[in-house]
């Protein structure tokens, strides 16, 4: 799967807490715990459905740390495949609309 | 013919600062509570909160097995194999069906309580606590950690609260830790007194005593895994949560590396 054109939307089944740096993460289905450092916490906020992952990696990850975008990509992978197996993030092939307020 | 009178051997059990009478008809069951509870039990304090118990036999007996706690409607149900439950939050009262023992009581009291906690943003703590010149002093980690020695090693001024399961609670902004009846390793209720909460340590035994800050985030992390909440329903998942960090937020958190003898309390209050 080619991730760099994929769409990454925050799982609604979750308690979340960004303090400085690091974003705490609980799931409501399991209520296993998560901690994101500084990178993970810049790719969860931009988690916004619409924002394609090489996005995302260039402008929140790249351009905050010293990393080149192949290493930044390598290294999200693993992060979002791991998010994605517990379902605290999804991912999709096109944009995810905003969920609309009742 | 006069009809038969059951008589009423109901005991008020307040923990927490939050009454419950335990309704029962048996008089040797009335006896057990009065012996396992009877710092906790009051005399003459109207309680709006009842568990009604109907003595059974258990399908099995397992105390340190897991419950099972799920929302059926607006009503929690308890189960494990020693005992049934259910707890209405609206109606303010539960039934509970179990053998005559002390084990199956005493979880469902801990499990009720966290219940009505949550919605408050208090929870019951895996850890021990304790209360030194009028401020309570919380020990937490996992098993092994040392929360059951610091209690050990408390000098003769320290009142313990609990070895084993901290009550928590949330009164404005400020948090109090209460004594509680749910001994751990120590054998033993806690003093049934409270205190404002001054600090929360996260335990790890070492070579040498040192208290040293920990990030927030790492503090919301490890306190999640030491909270003790039973029903893992979306909601109270979140109310959990929530508490965590406002908790957090509130109460300075460190952690305590100690080397397990008296001296470790040099550093406490």
């Amino acid at each position: 799967m080619d991730l760099t054109e994929m769409y990454l939307t925050q799982s609604p089944d979750i308690a979340a807490r960004t303090l400085g740096d690091d974003t705490v993460i609980m799931s409501t289905i399991d209520s296993t715990v998560f901690m994101l450092n500084s990178v993970g916490t810049a790719i969860w906020k931009s988690a916004d459905g619409t924002t394609p992952l090489s996005t995302i990696i260039h402008e929140s990850v790249c351009s905050q740390f010293d990393v080149t975008d192949e290493q930044a990509f390598a290294d999200a992978k693993e992060f979002i495949d791991k998010l994605v197996g517990h379902g605290i993030l999804s991912i999709s092939e096109s944009p995810v609309p905003p969920r609309q307020a009742l | 013919m006069q009809p038969a009178v059951t008589a009423n051997h109901d005991v008020v059990i307040e923990i927490g600062g939050l009454p419950i009478e335990v309704q029962t008809t048996d008089a040797e069951f009335e006896r057990i509570l009065r012996g396992r509870y009877y710092d906790y039990i009051k005399r003459d304090v109207p309680s709006q909160f009842s568990l009604q118990v109907q003595l059974t036999n258990p399908e099995s007996f397992d105390p340190d097995a897991d419950a099972e706690v799920w929302l059926e409607g607006r009503e929690w149900k308890l189960q494990r194999g020693d005992f049934r439950a259910n707890w209405n939050p609206a109606e303010r009262c539960g039934k509970v069906f179990q053998s005559a023992n002390p084990y199956s009581i005493d979880a469902v009291l801990r499990i009720v309580h966290t219940l009505m906690l949550a919605p408050e943003g208090g929870f019951l703590l895996h850890a021990s606590s304790a209360v030194r010149n009028g401020k309570a002093f919380v020990f937490t980690g996992l098993s092994e950690a040392g929360k059951t020695t610091m209690a050990r090693l408390a000098p003769s001024d320290v009142s313990i609260l609990t070895d084993e399961a901290s009550y928590i609670r949330r009164t404005g902004g400020h948090y109090c830790a209460y004594g509680t009846p749910f001994a751990g390793e120590l054998g033993e209720p806690g003093k049934n007194i409270s205190a404002p909460i001054e600090a929360v340590y996260f335990l790890k035994k070492a070579a040498e005593n040192r208290i040293d800050e920990i990030d927030p985030a790492v503090a919301i992390q490890r306190l999640l895994r030491n909270i003790l909440f039973f029903a893992h329903q979306k909601e109270m998942v979140r109310h959990v949560f929530e508490s965590a960090c406002a908790f957090v937020a509130a109460v300075p958190h460190y952690q305590l590396s100690f080397f397990p003898d008296q001296r470790v309390w040099e550093l406490i209050g």
